[in-house]
Protein backbone atom coordinates (compact mmCIF):
# COMPACT_ATOMS: atom_id res chain seq x y z
CA UNK A 1 0.00 0.00 0.00
CA UNK A 2 1.30 3.55 -0.72
CA UNK A 3 2.56 5.23 2.25
CA UNK A 4 0.95 8.46 1.09
CA UNK A 5 -2.57 7.95 1.11
CA UNK A 6 -2.87 5.20 3.99
CA UNK A 7 -2.94 5.74 7.68
CA UNK A 8 -1.09 3.28 9.48
CA UNK A 9 -1.56 1.58 12.85
CA UNK A 10 0.79 -0.80 14.95
CA UNK A 11 0.55 -2.19 18.58
CA UNK A 12 1.85 -5.24 20.23
CA UNK A 13 -0.66 -7.06 21.93
CA UNK A 14 -0.67 -9.87 24.91
CA UNK A 15 -3.06 -12.43 23.44
CA UNK A 16 -2.05 -15.23 20.65
CA UNK A 17 -3.41 -14.81 17.06
CA UNK A 18 -6.56 -17.13 17.46
CA UNK A 19 -7.57 -14.84 20.01
CA UNK A 20 -7.14 -11.42 18.78
CA UNK A 21 -8.63 -13.01 15.46
CA UNK A 22 -11.61 -13.87 17.18
CA UNK A 23 -11.99 -10.32 18.19
CA UNK A 24 -11.91 -8.62 15.08
CA UNK A 25 -14.38 -11.53 13.39
CA UNK A 26 -16.80 -11.76 15.80
CA UNK A 27 -19.80 -10.22 15.83
CA UNK A 28 -20.23 -9.59 19.63
CA UNK A 29 -16.88 -8.85 20.49
CA UNK A 30 -16.31 -6.54 17.51
CA UNK A 31 -19.38 -4.89 18.67
CA UNK A 32 -17.88 -4.50 22.03
CA UNK A 33 -14.71 -2.36 20.62
CA UNK A 34 -15.40 -1.37 17.29
CA UNK A 35 -18.97 -0.69 16.47
CA UNK A 36 -22.40 -2.58 16.39
CA UNK A 37 -22.76 -4.53 13.28
CA UNK A 38 -23.86 -7.81 11.27
CA UNK A 39 -20.03 -9.06 10.41
CA UNK A 40 -19.45 -12.42 9.14
CA UNK A 41 -15.68 -13.49 8.30
CA UNK A 42 -16.68 -14.46 4.72
CA UNK A 43 -15.00 -13.21 1.26
CA UNK A 44 -18.22 -11.03 -0.36
CA UNK A 45 -19.87 -10.36 3.23
CA UNK A 46 -21.58 -7.07 2.89
CA UNK A 47 -22.40 -5.76 6.46
CA UNK A 48 -22.93 -2.29 8.28
CA UNK A 49 -21.08 -1.00 10.98
CA UNK A 50 -23.82 1.70 12.62
CA UNK A 51 -22.79 4.04 15.79
CA UNK A 52 -23.88 7.47 16.69
CA UNK A 53 -25.47 7.98 13.48
CA UNK A 54 -22.58 7.12 12.03
CA UNK A 55 -23.07 4.40 9.12
CA UNK A 56 -20.00 2.18 7.58
CA UNK A 57 -20.99 0.07 5.15
CA UNK A 58 -18.34 -2.89 4.78
CA UNK A 59 -17.60 -6.08 2.29
CA UNK A 60 -15.36 -8.59 3.39
CA UNK A 61 -12.79 -8.44 0.34
CA UNK A 62 -10.15 -11.18 1.85
CA UNK A 63 -9.69 -13.30 4.36
CA UNK A 64 -6.93 -15.05 5.98
CA UNK A 65 -7.86 -16.62 8.94
CA UNK A 66 -5.40 -15.57 11.62
CA UNK A 67 -3.42 -14.05 9.37
CA UNK A 68 -5.17 -10.47 7.81
CA UNK A 69 -8.41 -9.40 6.93
CA UNK A 70 -9.47 -6.88 4.17
CA UNK A 71 -12.63 -4.88 4.07
CA UNK A 72 -13.73 -2.09 2.04
CA UNK A 73 -14.84 0.92 4.19
CA UNK A 74 -17.33 2.69 2.47
CA UNK A 75 -18.76 5.85 4.37
CA UNK A 76 -20.92 8.19 1.78
CA UNK A 77 -19.03 8.86 -1.10
CA UNK A 78 -15.55 7.90 0.51
CA UNK A 79 -14.24 4.32 -0.37
CA UNK A 80 -11.57 3.62 1.70
CA UNK A 81 -9.68 0.04 2.34
CA UNK A 82 -8.69 -1.59 6.29
CA UNK A 83 -6.62 -3.86 6.71
CA UNK A 84 -5.75 -5.91 9.78
CA UNK A 85 -2.71 -7.68 9.74
CA UNK A 86 -1.68 -10.30 12.78
CA UNK A 87 1.85 -11.70 13.25
CA UNK A 88 2.38 -14.20 16.06
CA UNK A 89 5.04 -12.56 18.25
CA UNK A 90 7.98 -14.37 20.15
CA UNK A 91 6.14 -15.53 23.90
CA UNK A 92 2.67 -15.69 22.75
CA UNK A 93 1.22 -12.42 21.77
CA UNK A 94 0.27 -10.71 18.54
CA UNK A 95 1.87 -7.91 16.54
CA UNK A 96 -1.16 -5.94 15.21
CA UNK A 97 -0.73 -3.85 12.10
CA UNK A 98 -3.80 -1.74 10.90
CA UNK A 99 -3.71 0.18 7.66
CA UNK A 100 -6.34 2.76 6.89
CA UNK A 101 -6.29 3.82 2.96
CA UNK A 102 -6.53 2.53 -0.73
CA UNK A 103 -9.34 5.50 -1.10
CA UNK A 104 -9.36 8.34 -3.93
CA UNK A 105 -5.90 8.47 -5.50
CA UNK A 106 -5.40 11.90 -4.69
CA UNK A 107 -1.72 11.07 -4.49
CA UNK A 108 -0.34 14.86 -5.60
CA UNK A 109 -3.11 16.35 -2.91
CA UNK A 110 -2.09 13.73 -0.44
CA UNK A 111 1.52 15.36 0.04
CA UNK A 112 0.14 18.37 1.51
CA UNK A 113 -0.23 16.51 5.35
CA UNK A 114 1.07 13.06 4.03
CA UNK A 115 4.61 13.24 5.92
CA UNK A 116 2.77 13.41 9.75
CA UNK A 117 0.60 9.89 9.47
CA UNK A 118 2.49 7.17 10.51
CA UNK A 119 1.26 6.89 13.95
CA UNK A 120 2.04 3.97 16.48
CA UNK A 121 -0.43 3.37 19.40
CA UNK A 122 0.92 2.36 22.39
CA UNK A 123 1.97 -1.15 23.82
CA UNK B 1 -16.67 21.08 8.37
CA UNK B 2 -20.21 19.94 7.28
CA UNK B 3 -21.15 17.20 5.74
CA UNK B 4 -22.30 18.90 2.67
CA UNK B 5 -19.41 20.17 1.76
CA UNK B 6 -17.44 16.98 2.73
CA UNK B 7 -19.89 15.30 -0.16
CA UNK B 8 -19.59 18.11 -2.11
CA UNK B 9 -15.74 18.09 -2.44
CA UNK B 10 -15.68 13.65 -2.95
CA UNK B 11 -18.31 14.70 -5.63
CA UNK B 12 -15.82 16.54 -7.05
CA UNK B 13 -12.90 14.76 -7.02
CA UNK B 14 -15.26 11.38 -7.87
CA UNK B 15 -14.39 11.74 -11.37
CA UNK B 16 -11.46 10.80 -12.92
CA UNK B 17 -10.73 13.65 -15.37
CA UNK B 18 -11.59 16.50 -12.76
CA UNK B 19 -9.17 14.61 -10.67
CA UNK B 20 -6.15 14.25 -12.96
CA UNK B 21 -6.57 18.20 -13.27
CA UNK B 22 -6.62 18.94 -9.89
CA UNK B 23 -3.50 16.50 -9.66
CA UNK B 24 -1.89 18.54 -12.80
CA UNK B 25 -2.80 21.84 -10.98
CA UNK B 26 -1.36 20.22 -7.79
CA UNK B 27 2.02 21.33 -9.57
CA UNK B 28 1.44 24.93 -9.92
CA UNK B 29 -0.62 27.38 -11.80
CA UNK B 30 -1.76 26.28 -14.94
CA UNK B 31 -3.91 28.49 -18.10
CA UNK B 32 -7.46 26.99 -19.56
CA UNK B 33 -5.32 27.15 -22.56
CA UNK B 34 -2.48 25.20 -21.46
CA UNK B 35 -4.63 22.58 -19.89
CA UNK B 36 -6.84 21.76 -23.03
CA UNK B 37 -3.93 21.56 -24.97
CA UNK B 38 -2.22 18.67 -22.28
CA UNK B 39 -5.92 16.78 -22.01
CA UNK B 40 -8.00 14.60 -24.76
CA UNK B 41 -11.32 16.82 -24.62
CA UNK B 42 -12.29 20.38 -25.34
CA UNK B 43 -11.76 23.30 -24.05
CA UNK B 44 -15.12 24.18 -23.03
CA UNK B 45 -14.98 20.88 -21.25
CA UNK B 46 -12.45 21.67 -19.43
CA UNK B 47 -13.57 25.16 -18.12
CA UNK B 48 -17.16 22.81 -16.92
CA UNK B 49 -14.68 20.72 -15.46
CA UNK B 50 -12.75 23.47 -13.51
CA UNK B 51 -15.85 25.17 -12.77
CA UNK B 52 -17.10 22.04 -10.82
CA UNK B 53 -13.51 22.07 -9.00
CA UNK B 54 -13.99 25.66 -8.23
CA UNK B 55 -17.79 25.18 -6.81
CA UNK B 56 -16.08 22.60 -4.25
CA UNK B 57 -13.62 25.21 -3.49
CA UNK B 58 -10.62 23.12 -5.03
CA UNK B 59 -9.21 25.97 -7.03
CA UNK B 60 -8.80 29.23 -7.41
CA UNK B 61 -9.00 31.73 -10.55
CA UNK B 62 -6.86 34.74 -11.81
CA UNK B 63 -8.17 36.66 -15.05
CA UNK B 64 -5.14 38.15 -16.68
CA UNK B 65 -6.77 39.65 -20.02
CA UNK B 66 -8.17 37.46 -22.12
CA UNK B 67 -6.52 34.65 -20.13
CA UNK B 68 -8.02 32.70 -16.96
CA UNK B 69 -5.49 31.04 -15.32
CA UNK B 70 -5.88 28.26 -12.20
CA UNK B 71 -4.81 26.97 -9.44
CA UNK B 72 -5.03 24.82 -6.35
CA UNK B 73 -6.85 26.25 -3.00
CA UNK B 74 -5.12 24.53 -0.36
CA UNK B 75 -8.36 25.03 2.44
CA UNK B 76 -10.31 23.15 -0.40
CA UNK B 77 -8.81 20.60 1.29
CA UNK B 78 -9.91 21.17 4.49
CA UNK B 79 -12.46 18.59 4.77
CA UNK B 80 -10.54 15.58 3.12
CA UNK B 81 -7.41 16.78 6.12
CA UNK B 82 -10.62 16.77 8.49
CA UNK B 83 -11.45 13.04 7.19
CA UNK B 84 -7.86 12.01 7.91
CA UNK B 85 -7.85 13.61 10.98
CA UNK B 86 -10.70 12.17 12.41
CA UNK B 87 -9.84 8.39 11.90
CA UNK B 88 -6.46 9.17 12.89
CA UNK B 89 -8.18 9.83 16.56
CA UNK B 90 -10.80 7.28 15.72
CA UNK B 91 -8.39 3.84 15.58
CA UNK B 92 -6.37 4.65 18.29
CA UNK B 93 -8.73 4.98 20.34
CA UNK B 94 -10.97 1.61 19.05
CA UNK B 95 -7.62 -0.27 19.42
CA UNK B 96 -7.11 1.51 23.18
CA UNK B 97 -10.85 -0.74 23.68
CA UNK B 98 -10.03 -3.78 21.53
CA UNK B 99 -7.22 -4.42 24.11
CA UNK B 100 -9.94 -3.92 27.10
CA UNK B 101 -11.92 -6.55 25.06
CA UNK B 102 -9.25 -8.74 24.67
CA UNK B 103 -8.53 -8.84 28.36
CA UNK B 104 -12.43 -9.50 29.48
CA UNK B 105 -12.27 -12.28 27.32
CA UNK B 106 -12.14 -16.19 28.21
CA UNK B 107 -10.04 -18.85 27.66
CA UNK B 108 -8.31 -19.19 25.35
Amino acid sequence: MNDEDTLSFECKLDEPPAKVWRALTEPALLAAWLMPNDFAAEQGHRCTFREHGTEIECEVLEVERERSLRLRWRERDLDSVVTFTLLPAIGGGTYLRLDHGGHQRLVGAFTFFASAQRLRCAA
Amino acid sequence: MTQESTDALFRALGDPTRRALFERLVAGEHSVSALAASFPISQPAISQHLAALRAAGLVAVRKDGRNAFYRVDPKGLTPLVTWVDRYRAFWPAKLDKLKAVLRGMEEP
